[in-house]
C-alpha cells in the first residue's frame, strides 16, 4: 500500500514538474520559397538568390518545370519521351536550379506545368480561349515526361555538365500542375453544364503518379495547389476549390458521400494555394472557396476520400500550402504596410499550421520589376525589395512568432531559428524582460500557453542574439 | 415627456431596421488581393443580385472619388488601411444612394436599387424575406409606439 502511494506520488511529481515547453513536441512546419530568379537563365543571379533563400532559413524551394520549355517544339523522329537523356530535351536551366538548391541545403519541389503543343488534346481553340499548354494535356504524354523527369533526379542519373563528378541530385517532391481550377492553367473546365476538368486532371495526376513512382520509388507526388476563389456558376473560368476537390475525389454533396470511382486519384500529398485577400485569420466568404483559415474545408474532403478508398494509396495524406503571399507597400502603393506584411506572414503560418498544414511556400523571395505591367500585375510580395534590401517579412519568415490571448491564457507559437532553448520576452518601460522560457524541439516549432496579465503588452521570442519581430497581445479575453 | 418616450421608441425601431443584415446585392462584389488588382484569378467574388461577377473594385472606388461619394483624402486614408480599407471604400462606393449623395449615377433610384438587391437569386441574401421583414419590423415598431403613446395618454 505504501509502495503504491509512493509510486502515485512520484507520478504526480513527475507530471507537476513538467515545464510547458517539455510537453510533446509540436508538429513541424517546413517553409519554402518560390521566386522567378530560381528558374531564370542567369546562373549567377540564381545562385545569389538561392543563397539568400537559405539565409532566410527556407527548407524548400519551388522550381517551376515548364514542360513546354524542356520538351522539343515538335518531337523529332526517334524521340523517346521517357528517356531524359534524349537530345531533344533541354534540361540545362532546370539542372542548374536543382544543383544550386541542393548545394545550399534546400530541398527542391519540382512543379510541372504547361504542355508542349504536340502533347495537347484535339480540337484546340485559340490561345485567347485556352492559353498555350493548357488544352487537354494528354495524360499518357505527361506520364512519359514525368518518368523522364523523375528518373533524371532519382540520384542515379549522371550529371551531363560534370561527367565523372557523380549523378545529378536526387529530388523527392514532384507537384503535378498548378491551379488547375483556373482556365489560365487547364482547359476545358466545363463541357456544357458538366464539370470536366477534375476528371481530366485525375487522369493526368494518375499517369504522373505511376510514372514518377516507377522511376523514383522514394518520390512524393503532390497534387497541384488550387487557386482559392472560384465562380460558383456553370461555365465560369474559375472552379471553386471545394467543387474541384469533391469531383477529383469522387465525392458528392456538402456531407460528401462517395460515388462510383473506377480510377481513384493517386497522390502522396494534398495541396492548396490559400492566398488571402484579407488578413490571415479572415476566411473566404463563399463556402466553396478556401482561403487561409478555411483549409479544413479541403482536409475533411481528403480524409473522407481516404476513408472511402477515393484517394490512394491508403493512409494519411499530408497537406501543403504551395502558394501564399501579400504584396507590400512599399513598393506597391496598393500593398499592405511593411509591418503588417510581416505580421500577416507570421500569422498565416500559424493559421495554416494549426489546421494541420505541414509545409508552406511563400511567393516570392524578391520583388519583381514592375516594368510596363505595373505593380498591380506583378509580385511585390518579396522578403526582399528588388534592389536587395530585406523587408521586415524576411525576419518574420526566418523566425515567425505569434502571440494570442484566449481562455485566460496567452498562446505563444513560433518556429525558432534552430532547435533548443529560447526565451519569450515582454516589453517593459525599461526594455525587454524575460516572460517565459521555451524549448524548441528538433522540428523547431514551439507552442506554449502561459498565464499573463490582463492588459495589452508586446512580446517577442529570442534565441541567442536572434529575436523575432514583436507581437502584440491584446487586452481582455478571446479564444485563439 | 410623452414625446420623449415616443422619440425613444421610434429611435429604437429605426435602429432595429438599420441593424438588419444588408442584402447580399448591396455588399461588395469582388475583392482582389491588396496590390494585385489586375490579377484576374485571385479576386474573391461575393454573391450579388445578378449572380457572381467580377467588376473592378479599384475602378469602383476610383469612380466613387470621381463622383464625389468619397473624398480623395478619405479614399486614400481607407486605402492605406490595406484590404479592409479598400473593401470599406468599395462598400461605400457601391452602397451610396444616388439620389441622396447626389452625383453618383448608379442607374436607378435608391428604391430601385433596393428592389434589385432583394431579387438576389443566391442563397447569401434574404431574398424575398427582406421586404417582408422590413415591413413587419416597421409595423411592430409602429404598433409598439402607438401602444406606448396610448398608455401614456391614459395615465
Amino acid at each position: 500500500m505504501k509502495r503504491a502511494a509512493l509510486a502515485l506520488t512520484l507520478v504526480a511529481l513527475a507530471l507537476a514538474v513538467q515545464a510547458p515547453g517539455a510537453a510533446a513536441a509540436p508538429r513541424g512546419l517546413e517553409l519554402g520559397l518560390a521566386d522567378a530568379t530560381f528558374n531564370g537563365s542567369d546562373g549567377a543571379l540564381r545562385d545569389e538568390w538561392m543563397a539568400r533563400a537559405r539565409g532566410a532559413r527556407a527548407d524548400l524551394v519551388l522550381l517551376t518545370v515548364a514542360w513546354s520549355s524542356i520538351a522539343p517544339k515538335a518531337p523529332p523522329a526517334g524521340f523517346e519521351a521517357t528517356d531524359s537523356a534524349d537530345p531533344a530535351y533541354d534540361w540545362e536551366t532546370l539542372d542548374g536550379a536543382v544543383r544550386a538548391a541542393v548545394a545550399q541545403g534546400l530541398e527542391p519541389v519540382l512543379s510541372v506545368n504547361f504542355a508542349p503543343r504536340w502533347a495537347e488534346g484535339p480540337n484546340r481553340p485559340s490561345p485567347a480561349v485556352a492559353p498555350a499548354g493548357t488544352w487537354l494535356p494528354q495524360p499518357a504524354e505527361l506520364g512519359r515526361f514525368a518518368q523522364a523527369l523523375a528518373a533524371r533526379y532519382s540520384g542515379g542519373f549522371a550529371d551531363p555538365a560534370n561527367p565523372g563528378a557523380g549523378p545529378l541530385p536526387s529530388v523527392r517532391y514532384f507537384q503535378v500542375w498548378a491551379e488547375q481550377n483556373l482556365s489560365v492553367h487547364l482547359n476545358p473546365l466545363w463541357e456544357g453544364d458538366k464539370l470536366v476538368a477534375p476528371l481530366h486532371y485525375r487522369a493526368m495526376l494518375n499517369a504522373a503518379y505511376l510514372a514518377i513512382h516507377a522511376a523514383n520509388p522514394g518520390a512524393r507526388v503532390i497534387v497541384g495547389g488550387l487557386a482559392p476563389y472560384g465562380d460558383a456558376a456553370v461555365g465560369g473560368s474559375r472552379i471553386p476549390p471545394v467543387w474541384f476537390w469533391r469531383s477529383l475525389l469522387c465525392l458528392r454533396g456538402s456531407e460528401p458521400r462517395p460515388v462510383d470511382c473506377p480510377e481513384p486519384a493517386h497522390f502522396d500529398i494534398a495541396a492548396h494555394n490559400p492566398i488571402n485577400v484579407w488578413a490571415p485569420s479572415r476566411g473566404a466568404v463563399n463556402p466553396l472557396d478556401v482561403s487561409t483559415p478555411d483549409v479544413g474545408r479541403l482536409t475533411s474532403i481528403v480524409r473522407r476520400a481516404v476513408a472511402t478508398g477515393r484517394a490512394l494509396p491508403a493512409g494519411p495524406k499530408p497537406f501543403w500550402a504551395t502558394e501564399i503571399w501579400w504584396d507590400s507597400n512599399p513598393p506597391d502603393p496598393e500593398g499592405v504596410p511593411l509591418r503588417r506584411h510581416a505580421r500577416f506572414l507570421s500569422e498565416s503560418l500559424f493559421e495554416l499550421w494549426r489546421q494541420g498544414v505541414g509545409a508552406v511556400i511563400w511567393w516570392f523571395l524578391r520583388d519583381q520589376s514592375p516594368g510596363s505591367a505595373g505593380f498591380g500585375a506583378t509580385q511585390q510580395s518579396g522578403l526582399f525589395f528588388r534592389e536587395g534590401r530585406a523587408k521586415p517579412a524576411h525576419r518574420a519568415f526566418g523566425f515567425p512568432f505569434v502571440a494570442r490571448r484566449g481562455r485566460g491564457k496567452v498562446l505563444l507559437w513560433g518556429k525558432a531559428p534552430s532547435s533548443g532553448r529560447l526565451v519569450v520576452e515582454r516589453r517593459t518601460r525599461h526594455g525587454w524582460a524575460p516572460l517565459t522560457r521555451v524549448l524548441a524541439g528538433s522540428r523547431r516549432v514551439f507552442l506554449v500557453r502561459i498565464d499573463a496579465p490582463e492588459g495589452a503588452f508586446r512580446v517577442r521570442a529570442r534565441q541567442g542574439r536572434l529575436a523575432s519581430l514583436p507581437a502584440r497581445v491584446a487586452a481582455g479575453k478571446g479564444g485563439p | 415627456m410623452q414625446f420623449k418616450a415616443m422619440r425613444k421608441t421610434t429611435t429604437l425601431a429605426l435602429l432595429l431596421v438599420l441593424a438588419m443584415p444588408l442584402p447580399a446585392g448591396a455588399a461588395v462584389r469582388v475583392v482582389a488581393p491588396p496590390g494585385n488588382s489586375e490579377a484576374d484569378q485571385y479576386y474573391q467574388t461575393l454573391p450579388g443580385a445578378t449572380g457572381p461577377r467580377a467588376p473592378d473594385a479599384e475602378k469602383e472606388t476610383r469612380d466613387a472619388v470621381r463622383d464625389g461619394v468619397l473624398s480623395e483624402a478619405t479614399e486614400t486614408s481607407l486605402r492605406q488601411r490595406g484590404p479592409e480599407g479598400l473593401a470599406l471604400a468599395t462598400v461605400v462606393a457601391k452602397t451610396a444612394p444616388s439620389g441622396v449623395l447626389g452625383a453618383m449615377d448608379r442607374g436607378g433610384s435608391p428604391p430601385a436599387s433596393s428592389a434589385a438587391a432583394v431579387r438576389a437569386p443566391d442563397d447569401q441574401g434574404l431574398g424575398g424575406l427582406f421586404p417582408l421583414a422590413l415591413a413587419l419590423t416597421a409595423v411592430a415598431a409602429l404598433a409598439f409606439a402607438v401602444a406606448r403613446w396610448r398608455g401614456l395618454v391614459m395615465r
